[in-house]
């Protein structure tokens, strides 16, 4: 609870400048159940008041400022201001009176003399009012702060997105127009080399659009995984093979380093994934130098290494980069939806492995999966390999 | 059609510069490029000399927006023109800022591209005063 009280028991500032009547309130709330702050004058309740009880009892007629004034000034600022406040009299106990205590904005008005029944429910009631409130409070701002994620989310997908459309759109543009011409049928190799670039861009946004759909599957609680009998050194092999044109565009050189065979039940083009996301990442983010891949496993576990020397990740970043939609660079500067590890580590989890970086800023990321051998043992929700 | 001109592609994607630098060719320009403003920049003062920048925005390292503050303050670059290539809809501040010949937004078409470059390429030394 924000007042910084962690004990059951709210915490209400009793204001009477008569000795008797606040002894008997403090009595009254303790019986209740209440622990009690004591003040004597207006000014004495204020400060009292700082120190942020759950309800403030407040009697009107006092000795220095009146109870609607210190009403009027509690309500006026934070945190005070959210305090409920339930002014007393014995006095002013006409209805313009208690009107007036409303309308300088106290939350209750009771009148002397009253049973303790009557009080302690009177501020349960007003304390029920004040959780509800701060209960609806803490959602909006949840709720707005969610809104501004996918709103980010959205530009930044739109714009990756639009990457591999635009050199698909340019050769296709292209093949049609070279295609018109002669000159184009004697350079047959020149139209395959566009058709190939054509058909690695729409693979990226087949890549993208499965991202999203991983991710909408995962929030929605309908992820799966499909164990089968696999060779994980196949997989990994595999996968780091498909990237070496890619690594080589931008100058980094892919080794890989295996045990042997492996075998592991596991579901195959999620492990796949997850080995491209973390070949991707480092091809990326590795600055053009040496990427590592290692396989190795003991009799119940595989680990799977990816290390880049590249532009790393802060210590503080190295566990929020899991999070969907996060990234540790700036959105200015990388394309990228922030999906890869998100939906890594949930396909890991899922197969009751873990993954998790060890890195410094420039001096490259390692990323370390631990991967059960059988993930049906690991009582993921699993399903079998449709035949 | 007299000498072939030299366009700098200005993109970190490097599908993008491939395919740029493809179909530039085929309509019969020549074609540097870079992968961030920083490249470019450099490219820019060992002497490159293109008649026109094709820039994106979007880029590690530099990106368009400093590339083009950077381009703006050197006199001997000032002069170069830039067609900016972005994928964002709202243009209007990018425009203000960087001063472009032109503003393409991906996905762009071929004819679209050629025919903002022949625009651009024809038009006299911007003065930048709009």
């Amino acid at each position: 609870m924000p007042d910084g009280h962690d004990s059951a028991a709210p915490t209400v500032l009793n204001v009477n400048d008569r000795d008797a009547a606040r002894y008997m309130v403090s009595q009254m709330l303790k019986a209740s159940k209440f622990q009690v702050l004591e003040a004597a004058t207006g000014e004495e309740a204020l400060r009292q008041a700082q120190k942020t009880p759950d309800a403030i009892v407040l009697d009107v007629r006092l000795p220095d400022i009146d109870g609607y004034e210190v009403c009027r000034r509690l309500k006026a600022e934070s945190p005070t201001a959210s305090i409920p406040v339930l002014l007393t009299s014995a006095a002013f106990t006409g209805s313009e009176h208690r009107v007036e205590g409303l309308e300088a904005g106290a939350d209750g008005y009771l009148v002397q003399p009253f049973e303790a029944s009557e009080l302690s429910a009177t501020l349960r009631a007003l304390l029920r009012i004040r959780a509800a409130e701060r209960n609806a409070h803490d959602l909006a701002n949840e709720l707005r702060e969610a809104v501004r994620i996918r709103d980010d989310f959205l530009s930044i997908a739109a714009h990756e997105l639009k990457t591999p459309l635009t050199s698909l759109q340019l050769q296709l543009d292209s093949l049609a127009d070279g295609l018109g011409s002669e000159r184009a049928l004697a350079r047959k190799d020149k139209l395959l080399g566009k058709i190939d670039t054509a058909i690695r861009q729409t693979s990226r946004l087949a890549v993208l659009v499965d991202d999203l759909l991983d991710v909408s599957s995962i929030t929605q609680g309908r992820f799966s995984i499909y164990p089968e009998e696999v060779d994980l050194e196949r997989i990994v092999g595999d996968v780091n093979g498909r990237f070496s044109a890619d690594a080589a565009r931008v100058g980094s050189a892919l080794t890989l380093e295996t045990p042997g065979p492996i075998a592991a039940r596991v579901d195959r083009l999620r492990i796949e994934q997850v080995v491209a996301n973390l070949i991707t990442n480092a091809i990326k983010y590795g600055g053009g130098k040496p990427i590592h891949t290692q396989l190795s496993a003991t009799v119940s576990a595989a680990r799977l290494i990816v290390r880049d020397h590249g532009i790393g990740i802060a210590a503080q970043d190295c566990e929020r980069i899991f999070g969907r939609f996060e990234r540790a660079v700036s959105a200015d500067h990388y394309g990228g939806l922030g999906l890869g590890l998100f939906i890594t580590r949930r396909i890991v989890e899922a197969h009751g492995g873990t993954i998790h970086v060890e890195s410094e800023l420039d001096s490259g990321s390692t990323f370390v999966v631990e991967l059960p051998l059988a993930a049906a043992a690991a009582g993921a929700p699993a399903k079998d390999a449709p035949s | 059609m007299s000498e072939a001109r030299l366009i700098l592609v200005v993109d970190d994607d490097p599908d993008i510069r491939d395919t740029l630098s493809d179909v530039l060719a085929d309509a019969g320009f020549i074609v540097s490029t870079a992968a961030n403003g920083r490249e470019a920049l450099r490219a820019l003062r060992q002497g490159l000399s293109p008649a026109l920048i094709l820039l994106d925005v979007m880029m590690p390292v530099m990106d368009g927006w400093q590339f083009r503050d950077e381009q703006l303050r050197a006199p001997e670059l000032a002069g170069i023109p830039v067609v900016l290539l972005s994928a964002h809809s709202n243009v209007r501040d990018m425009v203000e800022r960087t001063r472009p010949a032109g503003v393409l937004k991906k996905p762009l078409r071929l004819k679209e591209l050629l025919a903002m470059l022949k625009s651009a390429l024809a038009a006299p030394a911007p003065d930048y005063k709009g």
